[in-house]
């Protein structure tokens, strides 16, 4: 799971950057609107989470212009403006979810995920192909039954793959869905942490399109 | 001892007045009348003296020699008649019980007879004298008599008016009450000024005041209460930040992220504090607080004032390396406090070494500026846009250039170096700093 970050007080960015990679995310952070425009642009994201006082650009411009384009990426909005006016004026605008500051660190998280699920038209956080359940609370996979230990990375992997299960992931797209910016990707990574991940689940869990990519069969 | 009551001063002053009056009127009534029945009673003495006199009327009398007349005794002109020989026997009496010196002088006179003073007229005829008595003080009765008639409708009157007052006195309070009623629901939530209609003239300019009064709380409440409400809003942020770095901390795992959580825990704090400093002298520099109303304005050195402050500042500098410098011209004084001056030039120095960064370069000079004493902090930062300028000035606004820098300001600092400046109707302006770069504060000073 990929997320932005678009947050212009430093403090609060860095905490809440560190938090989401605590809880098993990957988040990329940016300072101001027309930054934040342009990362949501790269189409990597599954979440942004937007404040609304931002430099350059707002947040409200930001997302009124995002879904004036049809892009329907999911959007939590945080912001300092309490009145029920300035909330109905967010959702109005496109937000899929308003929270307060100060918000807690965990509210947050939950919010993110409850939207991942929204989006995957799901009730439950677990997510459960066949005799495989991935649980992203708990940070838990289980296999026929059996607790399977994964390493951050590979659970990512498998997040993402099982978000859409059936459907053929490129290996771009699984790359950018689990690195953020500024980590070292080396050239096979992806590679060999599939190759992990099939060893532990078994060969025909995940399974390789040659040429295009990677699902997990349905 | 009781409150002064306006009730209880008209009652007592107006019927003090009316029982003086009627006293007074009493009085007169009384020598007037002894006046009037005195002319009447001498005159009626002499024509009864006259009468007496009169030989073929008084031929009779004679022949009844002091009869006893009793039924004249009774009489409450207590008139006494009687004729004596010009020897000076008696006789006639009308009360013979009643004895006159005898005086054989004509006219008008007075004596004094077993402690009862008379009225005496004589008549002297040759064959008798005839005198009529009266003794005065049926002459003073009668006038008491007929002043004290007097007095019974002047006590009405008293009465009469006293109870129209006590009316007129309650209806003209309960027009107070109305008033008071209506200032008894004024709240801090409701000042609106009271109803001008129907409030009586006499506690109109009072009602006038207490709705000036009200305008000027509201403003200040108002002021308040935007101040507590944009302090909130801006405490968010830093209370977020807070309540996130610490549960960062809480779920950092080994030791190096945990002292790096902690690191970041405590610059928060840092952030949270100045906040609260800078919000602290803003509502004590703010024109509306009145704070410092009770200090009347001091001469202050500009030149002590920017050495004070750089001297303060320069252990700060010294440990970025960031080269600190004073210049000030002497003689600069301008009227005002010194305490919020010192705060003025404090957080503009502060500002400046927050945003110039290390081995910047920050200026503090104090001249005249077209004849006016002037304050200028000039430093190499990243300086704020001509488009941001305007903005910078107001509460909470933090610049682009402010936010990309690594420090965390509170956007405070310049808006309590305005509202320090304005309570010293100083201008402040901001140029470009040193080498086309930077930024610089300049608080001019009225000329004095």
């Amino acid at each position: 799971m990929r997320l932005l970050l678009v947050e212009d007080d430093l403090m609060i960015g860095r905490a809440v950057r560190r938090g989401l990679l605590q809880a098993g995310f990957v988040a990329d952070w940016v300072t101001d609107g027309r930054l934040g425009q342009a990362a949501i642009a790269n189409e990597v994201y599954d979440c942004v989470i937007l404040d609304i006082g931002l430099p350059r650009l707002d947040g409200l411009s930001l997302l009124h212009e995002l879904r004036a384009a049809q892009n329907r990426i999911p959007v939590l909005i945080t912001s300092a403006r309490d009145a029920v006016r300035d909330r109905v004026e967010g959702l109005n605008a496109g937000a899929d979810d308003y929270l307060l500051k100060p918000f807690d660190l965990d509210e947050l998280i939950a919010r993110v995920r409850a939207l991942m699920r929204r989006q995957s038209a799901s009730t439950s956080n677990l997510l459960t192909v066949g005799g495989l359940t991935l649980d992203p609370l708990s940070r838990l996979v289980t296999h026929e039954g059996q607790e399977v230990s994964l390493t951050a990375k590979e659970f990512s992997i498998l997040e993402v793959l099982l978000r859409r299960p059936g459907t053929v992931i490129s290996r771009e797209k699984l790359e950018e869905s689990v690195y953020g910016w500024g980590e070292e990707v080396g050239s096979n990574a992806l590679e060999v942490h599939l190759h992990n991940l099939r060893r532990k689940l078994g060969g025909d869990v995940i399974r390789n399109v040659r040429g295009v990519g990677y699902k997990v069969a349905e | 001892m009781n409150p002064p009551s306006i009730n209880r001063q008209l009652m007592i002053w107006t019927l003090g007045s009316l029982a003086i009056g009627a006293l007074v009127v009493g009085a007169a009534g009384y020598f007037l009348t002894l006046h009037e029945v005195n002319e009447v009673l001498d005159d009626s003495l002499t024509q009864t003296g006259l009468l007496l006199a009169d030989p073929d009327l008084a031929a009779p009398l004679a022949s009844h020699p002091a009869a006893p007349r009793a039924n004249v005794a009774d009489t409450e002109s207590k008139l006494v008649a009687m004729a004596r020989s010009p020897d000076g026997r008696l006789l006639f009496s009308s009360q013979p019980e009643v004895s006159l010196r005898f005086e054989a002088t004509a006219g008008s006179s007075t004596q004094w007879q077993n402690g009862t003073q008379w009225n005496v007229f004589t008549v002297l005829q040759p064959d008798r004298i005839v005198q009529v008595a009266q003794p005065v003080n049926v002459r003073r009765e009668v006038a008491a008599e007929s002043a004290s008639q007097l007095l019974l409708p002047l006590a009405l009157l008293v009465l009469l008016i006293s109870g129209l007052l006590v009316i007129a006195l309650r209806r003209g309070m309960r027009m107070l009450g109305v008033v008071n009623g209506a200032l008894g629901q004024r709240n801090v939530n409701s000042l609106e000024p009271l109803n001008l209609r129907g409030v009586p003239v006499e506690v109109l300019p009072l009602v006038v005041t207490l709705n000036l009064l009200f305008q000027r709380l509201q403003a200040a409440f108002d002021a308040q209460r935007s101040f507590v409400a944009n302090a909130a809003h801006e405490l968010r942020s830093p209370v977020t930040a807070l309540q996130l770095q610490v549960q960062v901390l809480e779920r950092s795992s080994d030791s190096a992220e945990k002292a790096e959580a902690m690191a970041e825990l405590s610059s928060g704090i840092a952030r949270t504090r100045r906040l609260i400093e800078q919000l602290l002298r803003l509502s004590s520099a703010a024109p509306d607080s009145g704070v410092d109303s009770q200090a009347g304005p001091e001469q202050v050195s500009l030149e002590s004032l920017v050495q004070e402050v750089v001297v303060r500042q320069s252990v700060d500098a010294e440990r970025r390396s960031i080269d600190l410098g004073a210049k000030m011209d002497a003689g600069l004084v301008v009227s005002g406090s010194a305490a919020q001056l010192q705060i003025l030039l404090n957080n503009l120095v502060e500002n400046a070494l927050r945003y110039v960064g290390d081995n910047g370069v920050v200026d503090v000079i104090a001249e005249r500026i077209e004849g006016a004493p002037a304050l200028r902090v000039i430093d190499d930062g990243p300086g704020v846009s001509v488009a941001d300028r305007p903005r910078v000035l107001e509460r909470f606004y933090r610049s682009p250039e402010a936010i990309a820098s690594v420090e965390t300001g509170s956007g405070l600092g310049l808006a309590i170096v305005k509202a320090i400046a304005d309570r010293h109707h100083a201008l402040v302006s901001l140029h470009t700093g040193r080498d086309e770069k930077g930024l610089e504060v300049r608080v001019v000073f009225p000329a004095s």
